[in-house]
């Protein structure tokens, strides 16, 4: 593309910085000297995309390959896709501006479940045929990594392959065995073959799926010496794995305009809701001295005011303390602020809320969850108002009026009762700042209690239970906001619909994909976008295909039922997740992973076997 | 502590930069040099730069100016552009580092060039139009007042080049705190009068005082 013709597809678009590319630390090569080329897809808009930590990743690593191009792009918004439906152009790639369909990989990170119809809308614009069967080359091989794979059969029917796991060493491996297929002319089903015995490397069309007369699975069944189960990829050792040295720091602003400093994967919490917490397992931690070394590496190189000290638990690092410690020597005299975005409640002490807030001060957000304390350890939240008390003062005497705290409505065995508590936590949080006889002089306390509606999601405890219907959790919420009886604490929650989408698409099986298809054609896309998301086509694609959303999203399994993701092996194993979902109907909780293994068997995965040296 | 003012251009890609990110770009991109720049001392420590003319999105400029301050009087002005050469994105360009002479309110005239995509009759209409005794457009204050000026009493300087594909057009406007003139209001009226052309580009070639001088 010209830059004539690039000015002429802009005019009129709102925030043309997300279509030109050029930023700094973005990688251009030569593509007459490539071997293969990769567009790295997010389908959601540049903002969010450019926010991700896993894409910064995977566009250095493959950049570091001899002979690789990787590229970073991401959907047009609906003006942009206008143009390029008048010029009659396709989506195209950041750093060429190349057409995604010149391409040989096109690899899609898919993040949540409401980012499906865009993967399928971005392919669609660039005329890429969307089903892996229609597509008979090597070129356009179309891939899909990020935590959605762990149920990758939605969408089975679009992608030739879907990463299990992590990526940072098993895409060398894939890239590397592509390159070699393709400089020997190979056909996309040899390869495919071959790419399947690389460890976390699902390929669909390998396995073929029965069904009972109800709908629910029957089996799954492996073709071509392909793995059964597939088992998910993990990094060792995150001391010696590949990090970036730079990012590419965008112009305009986005979500997380910061470095991101990743300091362990996994969590020992074990929370019986979270997805994350159960399938990035086991536990690994990068060392403090890695960290520490890391972060001021990308400060340098991206002159970034803030770094972000990412985890699903941060504050959880065993090695905060002298990591702080060792950062504060150089982000003070560097004016780079330090934020820790994921803090336990129950770990949040005066001095760590000194340390964060040395340079700047910024908002903090608490996630009880739960409102009542049995319901917490329904979730295995193990945490006590008493701390949630004692930190909230905490945060008061720290300067901070106001406190957001983070709940979820619908959880398994949820009782009106339940609810009410949510609005008395928040009412004994405000009871807590007006008896501090030294709070604040002149200042009100705010706090924000934010609803998000629970999906139950595969590869957890709650992965064979019921979600409320719609019409339950809008009573709920209307509960809620009823027993208040004060204006110092707001509620706000986000449109459920799109939650009963998320729970069908989280839990879905393969027949799914054509209920995919469907609403693609009825135009579906930003599907978590309410200016974009419209519950009444997607109605009509599950009614057109003749599936149920009942079956999916509100239906509770039995054990013995053939889950569509039973075949992809994340570590934990069936009989774990079995007996936390047991507990969690007695309200029983389960001690965190540096108390006392639970047995969850993703240690299995480790070389030697054991996640800490306690266990 | 002294003031000094980089003297740069911002091409290419980089004209999809806006006033805004452009700010949070220097802020990134002084950090990205290593040099000792002052931070403000409020809640919010940035480095403090001003800009002598904000550019409207999507027009390139051959010389803009941007003045911060730096904490140590010796480090001379050579060695600073070199830093900034390194930390810059490759579609700024630094071109000098200099002790400031002129104030920002003394920036009197920014020099435009038009580059405009018509056939050879539009060209003929719109030269004939651009040279028109009186230009009236309506132009909105900060305060959203509109107000109506005659915008071909502004224009200083004017020089009309056919080229292959279109038209050139140089233009010399009133630009700085006083009274600012942006080109776009002149080709808005240009379009209202009937003439369909396209903007291949919009560059802003150079900034003066009062006195014609090039401001520095």
């Amino acid at each position: 593309m010209t830059e004539l013709q690039l000015h002429k597809l802009l005019k009129g678009v709102q925030k043309p910085g997300r279509y030109t590319g050029g930023e700094l630390n973005s990688v251009v090569k030569n593509k007459d000297e490539v071997d293969v080329r990769f567009a790295f897809c997010f389908p959601d808009t540049y903002e969010i995309g450019m926010s991700h930590l896993g894409m910064k990743i995977l566009y250095a690593l493959l950049n570091d390959m001899d002979g690789v191009w990787c590229e970073r792009v991401f959907a047009p918004w609906v003006d942009m896709e206008q143009n390029l439906r008048r010029e009659g152009m396709g989506v195209y790639a950041l750093e060429s501006l190349d057409d995604i369909a010149q391409f040989d990989i096109i690899g899609f990170t898919l993040q949540y479940e409401l980012c499906y119809t865009n993967m399928l809308h971005m392919l669609d614009l660039s005329g890429i045929p969307l089903y892996s069967k229609d597509r008979h080359s090597l070129h356009n091989l179309v891939v899909a990594g990020g935590p959605c794979t762990c149920n990758a059969e939605p969408f089975a029917d679009f992608v030739d392959v879907a990463f299990l796991g992590e990526g940072e060493e098993q895409m060398v491996q894939f890239v590397q065995l592509y390159k070699e297929y393709k400089a020997n002319g190979a056909d996309k089903q040899s390869f495919l073959k071959a790419a399947a015995q690389i460890r976390g490397v699902y390929v669909p069309s390998l396995y073929t799926v029965s069904y009972h007369p109800d709908g629910t699975v029957e089996a799954v069944t492996a073709e071509s010496g392909a793995p059964l189960p597939i088992q998910k990829y993990i990094i060792q050792d995150l001391d010696t794995a590949f990090y970036p040295k730079d990012f590419v720091v965008p112009y305009i602003e986005v979500v997380h305009d910061r470095a991101v400093e990743e300091v362990f994967r996994g969590c020992i919490r074990g929370c019986r809701f979270c997805q994350a917490g159960m399938i990035y397992r086991p536990v690994r931690e990068k060392s403090w001295e890695t960290v520490s070394k890391q972060a001021k590496c990308l400060c340098d190189a991206t002159g970034y005011e803030e770094i972000s000290l990412s985890s699903l638990s941060t504050s959880d690092y065993s090695q905060l303390e002298p990591l702080l410690n060792d950062m504060l020597e150089w982000t003070q005299k560097d004016q780079v602020n330090i934020s820790l975005p994921s803090l336990r409640i129950d770990t949040f002490s005066p001095e760590l809320l000194e340390k964060i807030s040395r340079v700047r001060k910024s908002g903090l957000t608490f996630a009880p969850e739960a409102g009542s304390q049995r319901m917490r350890d329904v979730i295995n939240k193990n945490l006590d108002e008493d701390v949630i008390l004692q930190s909230c003062e905490t945060a008061f005497r720290g300067g901070h009026c106001n406190v957001k705290l983070y709940f979820m409505l619908g959880l398994p065995t949820e009782t009106l009762e339940d609810i009410e508590a949510i609005g008395q936590l928040g009412q004994k949080i405000v009871d807590r700042f007006y008896a501090m006889p030294d709070k604040p002089k002149g200042r009100g306390v705010q706090v924000s209690i934010s609803l998000a509606t629970f999906v139950p999601k595969p590869h957890t405890p709650f992965q064979w239970m019921a979600q409320d219907k719609l019409q339950t959790i809008r009573d709920k919420q209307r509960h809620l906001v009823e027993s208040l009886t004060t204006r110092k604490i707001s509620v706000s929650w986000h449109e459920s619909q799109t939650s009963v989408l998320e729970a069908v698409f989280a839990r879905g099986d393969r027949r799914l994909s054509k209920v995919l298809y469907r609403a693609h054609e009825l135009g579906c896309k930003f599907d978590s976008w309410h200016e974009c998301f419209d519950m009444h086509k997607w109605k009509q694609a599950f009614a057109d295909c003749g599936l149920s959303i009942e079956f999916y999203a509100n239906r509770e399994r039995s054990y013995e039922e053939v889950l569509p993701w039973d075949h992809l092996d994340y570590g934990i194993t069936k009989g774990f997740l079995k007996r936390e979902n047991e507990r969690a109907k007695a309200a029983q909780t389960t001690k965190n992973c540096r108390e006392q293994c639970a047995g969850c068997g993703a240690n299995r995965l480790l070389r030697g076997g054991t996640c800490f040296e306690n266990c | 502590m002294k003031t000094v003012r980089l003297i740069y251009q911002k091409t290419g890609r980089a004209k999809y930069i806006s006033h805004l990110d452009l700010n949070r770009l220097m802020q990134r991109v002084l950090k990205r040099t290593g040099l000792p720049v002052w931070y403000t001392e409020g809640f919010n420590p940035h480095a403090f730069v001003t800009f002598a003319l904000p550019l409207s999105l999507g027009y390139e400029s051959r010389y803009d100016c941007m003045d911060f301050r730096i904490l140590n009087d010796d480090l001379n002005n050579d060695q600073m552009l070199q830093a900034l050469r390194r930390a810059l994105p490759p579609d700024i360009q630094a071109l000098e580092v200099i002790d400031p002479v002129l104030k920002a309110k003394e920036l009197a005239f920014a020099a435009f060039m038009l580059y405009l995509l018509c056939d050879t009759e539009t060209a003929a209409r719109l030269s004939a139009f651009l040279q028109s005794e009186h230009i009236l457009v309506e132009k909105r204050s900060k305060k959203k007042e509109v107000t109506t000026i005659d915008i071909r009493s502004k224009i200083r300087q004017l020089e009309i080049t056919p080229t292959e594909d279109g038209l050139q057009i140089r233009l010399l406007l009133p630009a700085g705190p006083a009274e600012n003139i942006n080109p776009a209001l002149l080709l808005d009226a240009a379009e209202k009068n009937g003439c369909v052309f396209d903007v291949r580009s919009i560059v802003r070639e150079m900034l003066y005082d009062k006195n014609m001088n090039i401001f520095r």
